[in-house]
């Protein structure tokens, strides 16, 4: 199938590339042309991974900042993120998730690793201080209700039980484990584990098959 | 682990990286499998999150730093196998099979139970013609053991040889649910084995959903039963009294026998075909 517009451009210079101009050329939509990409940037091409990076980078410097709340953070860590991208992409399996989603998870693993060093550089003991977790719950809290924008995300975000929204969000855009999330809400971790395991089956569900998309 | 449901909690923390370190090790030494599987599945439904937040256009500088950084570094050995033990199980794929309504809240031993099907749930999804010489093997043998059960011995016959026969399947942790029905002869058979035991009065209940995931038909399926020995071995339970034209999908609830819709969200089966 030859689609004559695109919706999705690659920069003039590199399209010049003959490996970057096919991996656009036998791409139906966007999803297959991040594949394309990927595959031939597995192949050690930079032109497709710099064609990569800048589909994905926006999101992924989008949730890195989130988490860190430092943009001089933020940007270290997005360039470890996109370094492993290269690095691991020849390890790539599109059967277990989208290439969007592999980076995100590469990302979010690095954000919350500098979140959590960062806290064990700053604290002497594992009590989390009161005003620092208000501060990070008035942040997730944030992120959640104004920071997404995603409807799909949104609406299904409103379907799960509050409480595991919490624990789940808290976990997520707030790089916090678990046992300072129960330790901050003064909940038993068994609570906290429950509620984490509970939300994620549910927004799974209310998701359907869409989170594996992109 | 200290049990299943531990492992499985685990999962979902370790999915969301919100494992303390010591933590982490432990799961990724001591998990199994299915745990594996199920927490690279959540850490799908976290990038979910993740891809929502709104971007943000990074300075120019760092692509340039990275592309520095890219021309002077390897790239791994392909023929590395990475390291997310797993499978070479592809994630679940399209909406079909997931619950979108809400069935409202359960109690907690009932929306424990299901927590654990919600796992099976996780983990299904093979080579279909595989899927299909097990499940028609797993109910074969299921026929031949619980022979004095089984409705009529012919009825798995019919449904393997229809020429629309469907599968569903899961499993986790040698607890297994197989459904394979063929919808013009309105006939299904359902195998499990080694569900977990339910208080008394309870049972699993099959329910039949459209594509809409409108209730159109139920039926309890053995297993889980304490004090009749079922819950160990194959359990078969077939069906012959459902309209199954327009199936779509099957949830399984944990219910009272008398329970005319589900009470909580069901685990999805989806039929393949």
């Amino acid at each position: 199938m030859v689609v004559m517009s695109r919706r999705f451009g690659v920069a003039e210079g590199n399209s010049r590339d003959p490996d970057v101009a096919r991996a656009v050329r036998e791409a139906r939509d966007e999803h297959e042309l991040l594949q394309n990409l990927m595959e031939c940037a597995s192949n050690g091409n930079q032109n497709c991974f710099e064609q990569l990076y800048d589909a994905l980078v926006p999101r992924i410097y989008g949730l890195v900042q989130r988490i860190l709340r430092n943009v001089a953070h933020a940007e270290e860590v997005t360039q470890e993120v996109f370094l492993e991208v290269w690095q691991k992409a020849p390890q790539y399996d599109s059967t277990r998730g989208a290439v969007g989603s592999w980076v995100t998870v590469i990302a979010h693993r690095r954000a919350v690793d500098r979140v959590r060093a960062a806290q064990s550089a700053s604290e002497r003991d594992m009590r989390m201080g009161a005003a620092e977790f208000e501060e990070a719950y008035e942040h997730v809290e944030s992120t959640v209700q104004q920071g997404l924008d995603n409807a799909s995300v949104h609406a299904a975000l409103s379907r799960v039980p509050e409480s595991q929204v919490e624990v789940v969000t808290l976990a997520y855009f707030g790089g916090l484990s678990q046992s300072r999330i129960a330790q901050a809400l003064g909940v038993p971790l068994g609570t906290v584990k429950t509620r984490m395991r509970l939300g994620l089956m549910r927004l799974r569900s209310e998701l359907g098959g869409e989170y594996e998309i992109g | 682990m200290k049990s299943d449901e531990n492992a499985v909690d685990d999962a979902a923390a370790y999915s969301l990286h919100a494992l303390d370190p010591e933590e982490n090790e432990r799961f990724e030494a001591r998990a199994g499998r299915a745990e594996k599987d199920l927490a690279a599945e959540w850490a799908l439904v976290g990038a979910r999150l993740g891809k929502a937040v709104a971007p943000e256009e990074p300075p120019a500088r760092l692509k340039e730093n990275l592309m520095r950084q890219v021309a002077q570094t390897e790239q791994v050995d392909p023929s590395a196998p990475p390291k997310p033990a797993g499978s070479s199980k592809a994630p679940a794929s399209g909406a079909r099979g997931r619950a979108r309504r809400r069935w409202g809240m359960v109690p907690v031993t009932v929306a424990a139970a299901c927590a654990v099907l919600a796992v099976v749930a996780g983990v299904w999804g093979m080579d279909q013609k595989r899927q299909a010489d097990e499940t028609r093997s797993a109910l074969s043998a299921a026929e031949s053991e619980s022979g004095s059960k089984t409705e009529s011995p012919s009825i798995l016959d019919q449904i393997s040889s229809a020429s629309d026969v469907s599968l569903a399947k899961g499993n986790m942790d040698g607890a297994n649910i197989s459904v394979m029905y063929s919808a013009s002869h309105n006939m299904a058979g359902v195998s499990t084995s080694d569900m977990p035991p339910l208080p008394e009065g309870k049972v699993y209940m099959l329910w039949l959903l459209d594509k809409d995931h409108n209730v159109v038909g139920s039926g309890s399926i053995s297993g889980g039963t304490n004090g009749e020995g079922q819950n160990a071995g194959v359990d078969l339970t077939t069906m012959t009294d459902q309209d199954l034209s327009s199936v779509a999908a099957f949830g399984i609830t944990v219910e009272n026998r008398d329970a005319k819709a589900p009470t909580g969200d069901p685990f999805m089966l989806e039929s393949d075909s």
